[in-house]
């Protein structure tokens, strides 16, 4: 009896202390994350604290300086550039260290491992669709070329020595609380970084939605609502038209394929602006060169900023955390930026299979062999999973439909290229020779690289490996067992659209089609229609530019989608036939007064969202999803806006995407009695007239809805609710909901969750480059620093702060804080 | 009963130096459980303090460290790991769960301790 109390005591006491040492469901070790000397509190940083910079460094080949900037931008001064991608490597890892591995992770389908069963899905995918197989491809690829394969194995060395200061203490907040460490950094994770990059540019895949589109609307009415790209207005190189010898032939959508229920063509939100002006244009005469590539917003912030010097290098920019040099920036004599290309470069083949093994599949009139991937998930708290991943000459199959049709997928980013050796060569360059030398190596994602230089030189490329397609080809699925569509001969690189020094004195790229009709090669893709026109009607404008009318324009809010659709649903309206008068005339005043800016603090934008997103859903309802029938539609709908605020939601049928904005343009203004405007589900024959009034009809009714319960407020900067979320979505770890205006159409690209993850202008005088930037976040990756968020406002109010290329010179003079890192041994 | 109170507060202090010690010196938080249940095993008293030694040895220096904490960093996280744990936004109350999750591990270490040295010296 007398020792039965004390051991159960002990019992009792050491099962408590295993509870608060373990991680239960969401909840981290509690005892482990909230004790003061090792947990969570250790990761709060004062205010002044900046970036730990180490006096001495085994690994370093000779001592290096390094200047710690008040932003917390490390300027590593490095005797070779062995030493140069160390520090970049180590230094990086101090404040990025999770984010790194985490997207690695993500990009391998690795995240099970670290999160659980509910990433597997993901994981899952990354895995079919051949993400690690590509990294593994490109990585050979980097480990073919001397020069890129020191640099990578520099950086991985500084990354690693950097994992190996850490203790529990030190761990990044995000490593506490899903309880786990971090793990060895290897070469094929910088490889896997840039195929994760690859995944986010090259998602304007149509080829599920048209096939399915298609199969429902049959071919001309697919014809007249999904026309092939509009290349007439403001291309990024007008009339660009290379000799070309035979182009390919002849290909045919295949349309007996099954359904692809699970693939959502999400609408697409990722662009970006770059352009260059010439010094004939400018106030100064020097060139200005711009930048501002729209991102998914997220903490930790995609870019880092980083000065290298070494002897033969010395450039200013943003890297990506995970791999080796700059990605946008400049040097003492050129600039550079990239834009996305927006081309299709992935097709899907269906494939028929001999019989249930699915060792051979048919190829014109033979088998050909499959190969085979075992894909091992290891899951947290679960069983590992083994997935079987079939590989055909054409890529792995990467999707299988319901009714068993299987998908090859060709992807760009699945042929070895050394994009590595891209940047390597830009970060060096010392005019347009070298620059255009170094984009050779760039394959996949394809990317517009706006350049210009000291000497008064502008240039921009469509850069990256696209394939010779016949007419249509890669719109839509395509028959694997047909030779004829098995195209993978690339374009010749030379015949990329490109333009140097042209006479209107600037170039461009804002997303929107490369090239005009007389481009000689297909090819398909999501194109901007707007966005460009903006940006080059204010450079054709603008014939004194400056540093700050270019600031301006990056963060101009101008849509000129709704300038040119506005009036045309404006010009439908009766005022006689409004059924809520006073809700109706109020909104026709405020947009009726509206000059087409999407200012945070107006209402008149939301009115026009709400209401050309309302038009969208009405006039395309063949393409919603069937459950939102007459009765159910707006009931539903009101539902969601109580909870989100929003007041649109979503009708569309996950397999479909809506027509582009300029076929909606086209069809109110040129085709008023188009049979699209009928309703399916009424008895009404509706034309133009009637679905306009419609949607604003409920637009109103929305509109009533916001102002009276206040469920959120109408102004555009709040109703928008852009909020720079965490990788982990946790909002606890995210900013606040910030006020900021901008549209997905205007140059200030702003939606709820994307926007300039990097704004940049350079201009380049003699005396050196004059330049300005601002992230969306902050340097430190680190939610418990002060420099977490530290740029963030002045990024909401388009400040900018200036960036500093500093010279050997500049260290001697005392104004700058330097640190000497010896090398240990 | 003056004495007991002495004693008490000596085993706090002297379960909560070691403790913080070894906490700063080694990466393992349970290094504190395991110093409130051997302080209160060896200079304990086997009485009804046995819990109060190791919860105030262990709760104090972590509230005293988790409070500087707060103060010199501006609350820079304090706030967002209080919207993880969905817990009213004062920074206090941080400190004072911190407090309370070390107190109530070492507590019970120190009673289980003071248990065994009843059932010891009764032997």
């Amino acid at each position: 009896m007398r020792i039965l109390k004390p051991a159960l005591g002990i019992v009792l006491s050491i099962m408590l202390t295993w509870a608060l040492n373990t991680k239960f469901g969401q909840l981290p070790p509690v005892a482990r994350f909230m004790d003061p000397f090792l947990g969570v509190w250790q990761n709060a940083e004062r205010p002044e604290r900046l970036m730990d910079v180490p006096e001495s460094l085994a690994g370093l080949r000779a001592g290096s300086r390094v200047v710690v900037d008040v932003r917390d931008v490390p300027h590593i001064f490095a005797e070779n550039d062995h030493d140069l991608y160390f520090l970049q490597g180590y230094l990086t890892a101090s404040h990025r260290l999770w984010q790194m591995e985490t997207q690695t992770r993500a990009a391998a389908g690795r995240l099970s491992e670290v999160i659980g069963p509910s990433t597997l899905e993901f994981d899952l995918e990354q895995r079919r669709i051949g993400m690690t197989w590509a990294a593994e491809e490109a990585l050979e690829a980097f480990s073919g070329d001397s020069v890129s394969r020191s640099v990578i194995d520099a950086y991985t060395a500084g990354i690693n020595a950097y994992i190996a200061t850490l203790d529990y203490r030190k761990l990044p907040v995000e490593y506490k609380l899903l309880d786990y460490r971090p793990e060895s950094w290897t070469p094929l994770k910088s490889s896997l970084l840039l195929k994760h990059m690859a995944k986010m540019l090259t998602g304007s895949e149509r080829d599920f939605a048209n096939t399915e589109a298609l199969k429902l609307l049959g071919p001309e009415l697919f014809a007249f609502l999904y026309p092939e790209q509009n290349r007439q207005k403001d291309p990024i190189v007008p009339g660009f038209s290379p000799d070309t010898s035979a182009l390919p032939i002849g290909a045919q959508a295949f349309l007996r394929g099954g359904t692809y229920q699970t693939i959502d063509p999400q609408p697409s939100f990722i662009g970006s602006n770059n352009w260059a002006v010439a010094g004939s244009r400018t106030a100064n005469g020097n060139p200005i060169l711009c930048n501002d590539p729209h991102l998914g917003l997220a903490l930790p912030s995609i870019w880092y900023e980083v000065q290298l010097h070494a002897p033969g290098i010395n450039c200013y920019g943003v890297s990506l955390p995970g791999a080796p040099g700059v990605v946008i920036g400049f040097n003492e004599r050129i600039a550079w930026g990239v834009t996305n290309a927006g081309r299709d470069v992935k097709d899907y083949f269906a494939i028929e299979f001999e019989d249930r093994d699915k060792k051979r599949y048919r190829y014109g009139d033979q088998w050909r062999e499959t190969s085979v991937r075992l894909e091992e998930i290891k899951v947290r708290g679960d069983k590992t999973v083994v997935d079987t991943v079939l590989y055909t000459h054409y890529g792995p199959i990467a999707h299988v439909s319901e009714d068993g049709n299987h998908l090859a997928l060709r992807w760009s980013a699945h042929e070895p290229s050394n994009e590595l050796m891209t940047f390597h060569g830009l970060n060096r360059a010392k005019g347009y020779k070298d620059y255009a030398e170094a984009i050779k190596h760039f394959g996949c994602p394809g990317q517009n690289f706006v350049f210009a230089d000291v000497d008064g030189n502008i240039a921009i490329w469509q850069q990256g490996k696209f394939p010779k397609k016949p007419q249509g080809h890669g719109r839509f699925i395509l028959n694997g067992a047909d030779p004829l569509t098995d195209l993978s001969d690339p374009i010749p690189q030379q015949h990329n659209p490109h333009m140097v020094n042209p006479e209107r004195g600037f170039v461009s790229s804002a997303n929107q089609a490369p090239t005009d009709t007389l481009y000689p090669y297909y090819y398909t893709g999501v194109f901007e229609e707007f966005r460009n026109r903006t940006i080059n009607d204010f450079l054709r404008n603008d014939s004194l530019a400056t540093v700050e009318s270019m600031m301006a324009l990056q963060n101009s809010n101008y849509n000129m989608l709704a300038a040119e659709a506005l009036p045309v649903m404006l010009d439908f309206l009766d005022t006689l036939e409004f059924q809520n008068k006073e809700t109706e005339m109020l909104a026709v005043y405020l947009l009726m007064e509206w000059d087409y800016y999407h200012h945070a603090g107006i209402i008149s934008p939301t009115i026009f969202q709400i209401w050309w997103d309302e038009l969208n859903s009405l006039i395309y309802d063949e393409l919603n999803d069937p459950k939102w029938d007459q009765s159910e539609y707006y009931r539903y709908s009101l539902e969601e806006f109580d909870r989100s605020g929003k007041a649109y939601l979503d009708l569309r049928d996950q397999r479909y995407v809506y027509p582009h904005a300029r076929v909606t343009i086209d069809l109110l203004t040129k085709h008023p009695d188009h049979p699209i405007f009928d309703h399916h589900f009424t008895e009404r024959k509706d034309n133009a007239r009637q679905i306009v009034y419609d949607a604003f009809y409920w637009t109103a009714v929305k509109l009533k809805d916001l102002m009276d319960f206040n469920i959120a407020k109408p102004h555009w900067g709040r109703y928008q609710g852009t909020r720079v979320m965490h990788l982990m979505k946790l909002e606890a770890l995210s900013s606040p909901k910030l006020v900021v205006g901008g549209n997905k159409n205007a140059p200030n690209a702003m939606t709820s969750s994307h926007g300039p993850s990097w704004r940049m202008v350079v201009e380049l005088t003699p005396n050196g480059p004059k330049a300005f930037g601002a992230l969306p976040g902050g340097q430190s990756g680190n939610p418990g620093s002060h420099g977490y968020l530290r740029s963030l406002r002045h990024w909401v109010k388009g400040q900018y702060h200036e960036l500093h290329l500093l010279k050997a010179s500049d260290l001697e003079s005392g104004k700058w804080p330097v640190r000497t890192v010896s090398a240990a041994h | 009963m003056l004495m007991r109170g002495w004693n008490l507060i000596a085993r706090i202090l002297i379960i909560g130096v070691i403790a913080s010690g070894l906490q700063y010196r080694f990466e393992f938080w349970w290094l504190a459980v395991i110093t409130a249940f051997m302080v209160e095993l060896v200079i304990g008293k086997g009485d009804r303090t046995g819990f109060f030694s190791g919860f105030y040895g262990v709760s104090i220096p972590w509230m005293i460290l988790a409070f500087y904490i707060d103060r010199t960093t501006d609350s820079v996280l304090t706030y967002r790991v209080l919207e993880l744990f969905r817990l009213p936004q004062t920074a206090i109350v941080l400190v004072i769960v911190t407090g309370l999750i070390g107190g109530l591990a070492g507590g019970v270490a120190s009673l289980s301790a003071s248990w065994l040295k009843a059932s010891i010296k009764n032997a």
